[in-house]
């Protein structure tokens, strides 16, 4: 039901990358689990909203930075790697060597 | 009384002697518990509090400033959150000691623990051949084994309730919006919840009234005041409508939990309920409902992993596109890969309504099903579980089968409603099983309330495993 070549479209949208194994493994066990899940097909959904999973709505607050902040930049920059405060990044363009 | 000390020694003791058995932490962080044990000793008002004390294991999803936060997953391995989660935070208050960060399947996905992207392997304490659930088994375990007095675990699909089941402890899903969710690795946005796990109803009770409540920082926390639980677990049940529904006792319930849900009815009866079969017709589709939506929303979640922002990523001479590509591939465990695959499929342009958008409108009249039931009972009870505790490696070949072990909890989590799992009875294998029980939304104190009734008139709570040899 979804082929190997469709598997590797997905994985590339989804930035996985995965080996020729994992992608024809991915392709059987995908296509059988949604073949079972065709059931919801069958049931008649005229007239009925998505379900929004909660009532609340629009919640707000003042836009007023707020006395108590989480965590500094310096504790939020901690797990990244960074060069006078700015996160490195690989070049989008490839293979450039940071200095 | 224990000094808090004391209660921490015999917390680490406990782990000295079941650890190697059952790995149930990811990672003891003892350091942080002997100075919140400090903190403790200096400070009468904390003191005072419901929890202090108390020593609490908290699975891995649950961002703490000590220690890591994982999620068990290679991804995340060394990740220290900047700040811990609400539900961490209001433990702390009520002077509750953190031991240690407990096991889990990979970002939550899975039904037994066995999907765990960082060691150990977690066993269940009963028997150590076989899986605890998932994907809160570490916390269940550490709960069954003594490590600790209770633990948070977190249930998107059952992943508080089955492991209690399979473990023989007490394990809570609120409400969705019941508990803040500031703090949790997201899985499934819509589903979340947080919850505690415990030998006893009443310490549940007792830990939902302290993490439950409005959170600024969950915007889809509610404002509905936190329920009175622990006094509901006195009411007893004469005269509360129970409903079981006939399609979680059909094909696929092992027999011999069948039985023993059954006898737990009986005895519902016996304490004065008043019991009705409802039927409750979408049952069957919950599973590809609950699937659908959560390895969608699982997608966009998991969708910040980029080994940049929330870890270093090893550097290698690439463009920015092949290390999101390189790093994800090797960092997300094959069920996390699986689950992102199908989410974004389900989402994907030409799909999204057939899948992802079909799915949210069943999601509609499953919870219109559910309401119009609560209109006839009070509470509804069935098993947690098709089955016990499987054995490790039965499942793992067969992802399907995996997920359509969740068919009572699924309903559960779609439909946003709270429900618990109370350890019910055991198989001639000494395996536990738990019963479910099921309220309407922000209706907690009714499940407590039957939880406790029926726990107070059994004896299950006293059972122990006995230490593997």
């Amino acid at each position: 039901m979804i082929s190997p070549e469709e598997i590797k479209k997905i994985a590339d949208l989804a930035r996985l990358e995965l080996s020729l194994s994992e992608t024809s493994r991915a392709s059987a066990d995908i296509s059988a689990i949604l073949e079972h899940f065709q059931t919801i097909s069958t049931i008649n959904t005229d007239d009925v909203t998505a379900d929004t999973s909660t009532e609340v709505q629009n919640v707000m607050r003042e836009d007023k930075a707020c006395a108590n902040i989480l965590a500094s930049p310096q504790e939020l920059l901690a797990n990244t790697k960074t060069t006078n405060g700015y996160v490195e990044v690989p070049g989008v363009f490839a293979n450039i060597a940071l200095p | 009384m224990k000094s808090v000390q004391e209660q921490l020694k015999k917390s680490l003791t406990a782990i000295q002697d079941w650890e190697a058995s059952i790995g149930a932490f990811v990672e003891i962080t003892e350091d942080e518990a002997n100075r919140q044990v400090h903190a403790l000793e200096g400070d009468a008002v904390l003191q005072q509090q419901p929890l202090a004390g108390q020593t609490f294991g908290i699975k891995a999803n649950i961002a703490t400033t000590f220690g890591y936060t994982n999620a068990s997953s290679k991804i995340l391995a060394d990740y220290i959150s900047p700040f811990s989660a609400t539900v961490v935070n209001r433990l702390l208050s009520a002077g509750a000691v953190i031991v240690g960060k407990t096991q889990m399947d990979e970002f939550g996905m899975g039904s037994s623990t066995e999907n765990a992207g960082l060691a150990p392997q977690t066993k269940n304490p009963w028997d150590v051949t076989r899986v605890p659930g998932g994907t809160s088994g570490g916390s269940a375990v550490a709960v069954a084994s003594g490590e600790v007095d209770y633990a948070l675990g977190t249930d998107t699909g059952g992943s508080i309730r089955q492991p209690a089941s399979f473990c023989g402890v007490v394990g809570v899903k609120p409400t969705y919006g019941r508990v803040s969710r500031h703090g949790l690795i997201a899985y499934g946005s819509s589903l979340d919840q947080a919850g505690p796990i415990t030998r006893t109803v009443r310490e549940s009770a007792r830990i939902l009234e302290v993490i439950a409540g409005h959170d600024p920082y969950d915007a889809t926390s509610s404002q509905l005041p936190v329920g009175k639980y622990v006094s509901a677990c006195e009411r007893g049940i004469e005269g509360l409508r129970i409903g079981v529904p006939k399609e979680f006792f059909a094909e696929g319930l092992d027999g011999e939990v069948a039985t023993i849900i059954q006898t737990a009815i009986d005895q519902l009866k016996n304490l004065g309920a008043v019991i009705q079969e409802i039927s409750l017709p979408l049952t069957p589709t919950a599973i590809a409902v609950y699937y659908l939506i959560a390895k969608a929303e699982a997608s966009a979640n998991l969708a910040r992993y980029d080994g940049i922002r929330f870890e270093v990523g090893d550097s290698q001479q690439e463009s920015l596109l092949e290390h999101y590509m390189r790093i994800r591939g090797e960092g997300f465990g094959e069920e996390v890969k699986r689950s992102i695959l199908m989410g974004t499929y389900a989402l994907s342009s030409g799909y999204v309504d057939e899948w992802y958008g079909k799915a949210s409108k069943v999601r509609t009249l499953i919870r219109k099903e559910y309401e119009q039931a609560f209109k006839k009972v009070d509470v509804i009870v069935g098993p947690v579980s098709p089955e016990p505790a499987f054995l490790l490696g039965s499942k793992t070949t067969d992802p399907l089968s995996m997920y359509l072990a969740d068919a009572y909890t699924v309903p559960v989590s779609v439909a946003g409603l709270p429900a618990m799992s109370v350890p019910c009875g055991m198989t001639k294998n000494m395996l536990p099983v738990g019963l479910q029980i099921i309220a309407s939304h922000f209706q907690e104190e009714k499940m407590f309330q039957t939880a406790s009734a029926y726990e107070d008139a059994t004896s299950w709570k006293d059972l122990r495993p006995p230490l593997p040899k």
